[in-house]
């Protein structure tokens, strides 16, 4: 099976999943979590443990080895190495969201770490950065919402329209066109891959230890950090218009502490205590 | 209504008119300032290499419930649930709760490698304030995180009642996953609670 005859079984397989999340109703209290919806919890909660068997075995200590063993340099031009492969993605979803500026902070990027490679990152420290940019939050932009959550094997957490945005940056990628032959393609993906699960658990090994160590329900935990952040993302990091929105101010706006009759920060509600 | 009165509210109305914006503006200001001088004394704290174990952790528990309104909190997490919590269950809730804060935080000290903490704004939403500020690390001038501080007022004191680092909302972050637990356990309170003992267990061994 090619890569491009799975990605369209993947699409569809997609559809149908906007399909229910449009039939569905919102979820159940408004007032209590907005933004997480996720119709199929059960599948998500065994692929979710999978994962985190996946990174107890595999992926920590390959992480634990690459953060101590390899010297910090080279773990610099890794990480270099990485994210140039994926400026052209930010480039073209900048251009796509109206961001000429991203987009050209990220083209200069490119053209200038490509005379070593993309291996020095030589606008560092000059203030030449860039924001990530995906097609997942390139659809947000234009209002398209989250649909149901889903978690990836292997990938991790996602939706619907995260998703759907990873397939179309394979399009946007111009190593895509550059390799010839499935076998090669998929080599590619799965190194590319690898490299940056490793970079990302290496870089925040004490975190993510930290943050399963001390969690009631690390699945919950990581479902509502994904989706505040990819909301976050979308919006690039600036304050949501109005307190009508899926970020949680809404949440905040609505709470009434009812232990404060006298606060002016919120009223005694009529079911109090 | 007499012609008195009327002028009395006319005049009163002015000049809540004229106070206000004046006024709003000294406010974030004074939360500003009152997010900078706790950023201060956090860094002191945790470079502070005389103060260890049990002594940090009650230095840390002093300041967190100084600065932040940690009843309020403890009730915006606990959501829905807190209406049908006994007395009983919200003084045991809201001590793990406070408790795995302190352990969370206090076991994370040693990571500190002199990150520096710049205020850098405020705004007003509804009956907020919010407190933008970045955390800088020399190290790595590229990695800045921001993080968003959501106050209120209440008899002319602040109090921190949510932190919001990069986009994501501490407060909503446990609301969430609290809910989860007790929701998967058929709406057991006591679920939680127990769930709570154990991580908070599991925090004190690692501390």
């Amino acid at each position: 099976m090619t890569l491009l005859s799975r990605m369209h079984r993947a699409a569809g397989v997609f559809l149908v999943l906007f399909l229910l999340a449009g039939c569905a109703s919102s979820p159940e209290d408004a007032t209590e979590g907005p933004q997480v919806y996720d119709p199929i919890e059960p599948v998500n909660r065994v692929v979710f443990a999978m994962n985190d068997a996946v990174d107890t075995i595999v992926l920590q200590p390959t992480a634990f080895v690459y953060k101590n063993a390899v010297p910090d340099p080279i773990q610099d031009m890794v990480r270099n190495f990485l994210l140039w492969l994926r400026s052209p993605v930010v480039v073209a979803n900048s251009l796509l969201q109206g961001d000429t500026e991203n987009a050209g902070s990220a083209t200069r990027q490119f053209f200038v770490n490509a005379v070593t490679a993309g291996l020095i990152d030589w606008g560092d420290g000059l203030g030449w950065g860039y924001r990530d940019e995906d097609f997942g939050q390139t659809l947000g932009s234009y209002g398209v919402a989250g649909g149901p959550y889903l978690v990836v094997p292997l990938i991790g957490p996602s939706n619907g329209r995260d998703i759907v945005g990873t397939v179309v940056d394979i399009f946007f990628d111009p190593l895509t066109y550059l390799v010839s032959g499935p076998g090669a393609r998929n080599a590619i993906t799965i190194a590319r891959g690898t490299g940056e699960a490793v970079d990302f658990r290496a870089r925040n090994y004490e975190g993510i230890n930290d943050l399963k160590a001390s969690s009631v329900d690390y699945y919950a935990r990581l479902r509502s950090i994904y989706l505040q952040r990819r909301e976050s993302e979308i919006r690039n990091g600036q304050p949501p218009k109005g307190v009508q929105s899926a970020d949680g101010s809404e949440e905040f706006q609505n709470f009434e502490p009812s232990d404060r009759p006298q606060s002016v920060t919120g009223e005694l509600p009529a079911n109090a205590n | 209504m007499t012609l008195m009165h009327r002028a009395f509210f006319g005049f009163l109305l002015c000049f809540a008119l004229v106070a206000a914006p004046a006024f709003a503006g000294s406010k974030g200001e004074t939360a500003e300032q009152f997010v900078e001088s706790l950023g201060d004394t956090a860094i002191a704290m945790v470079t502070d290499k005389s103060l260890v174990g049990e002594a940090r952790r009650e230095e840390f528990r002093k300041l967190l419930n100084a600065n932040f309104d940690m009843r309020w909190i403890g009730q915006f997490v606990l959501g829905k649930h807190w209406r049908r919590a006994s007395p009983e269950q919200r003084e045991t809730y809201l001590k793990l709760f406070e408790e795995s804060i302190v352990f969370t935080y206090t076991n994370q000290f040693d990571a500190y490698s002199g990150q520096t903490f710049e205020v850098t704004g405020n705004s007003e939403t509804g009956r907020y304030t919010v407190v933008s500020s970045r955390i800088v690390d020399p190290a790595n001038s590229s990695s800045n995180v921001l993080v968003d501080w959501r106050l209120i007022e209440d008899d002319g004191t602040f109090k921190i009642v949510d932190v919001v680092i990069e986009g994501i909302s501490m407060g909503i972050t446990q609301r969430n996953e609290y809910s989860a637990v007790i929701d998967g356990s058929g709406g057991k309170i006591d679920s939680l609670l127990v769930k709570m003992e154990e991580i908070l267990e599991n925090l004190r061994r690692r501390a």
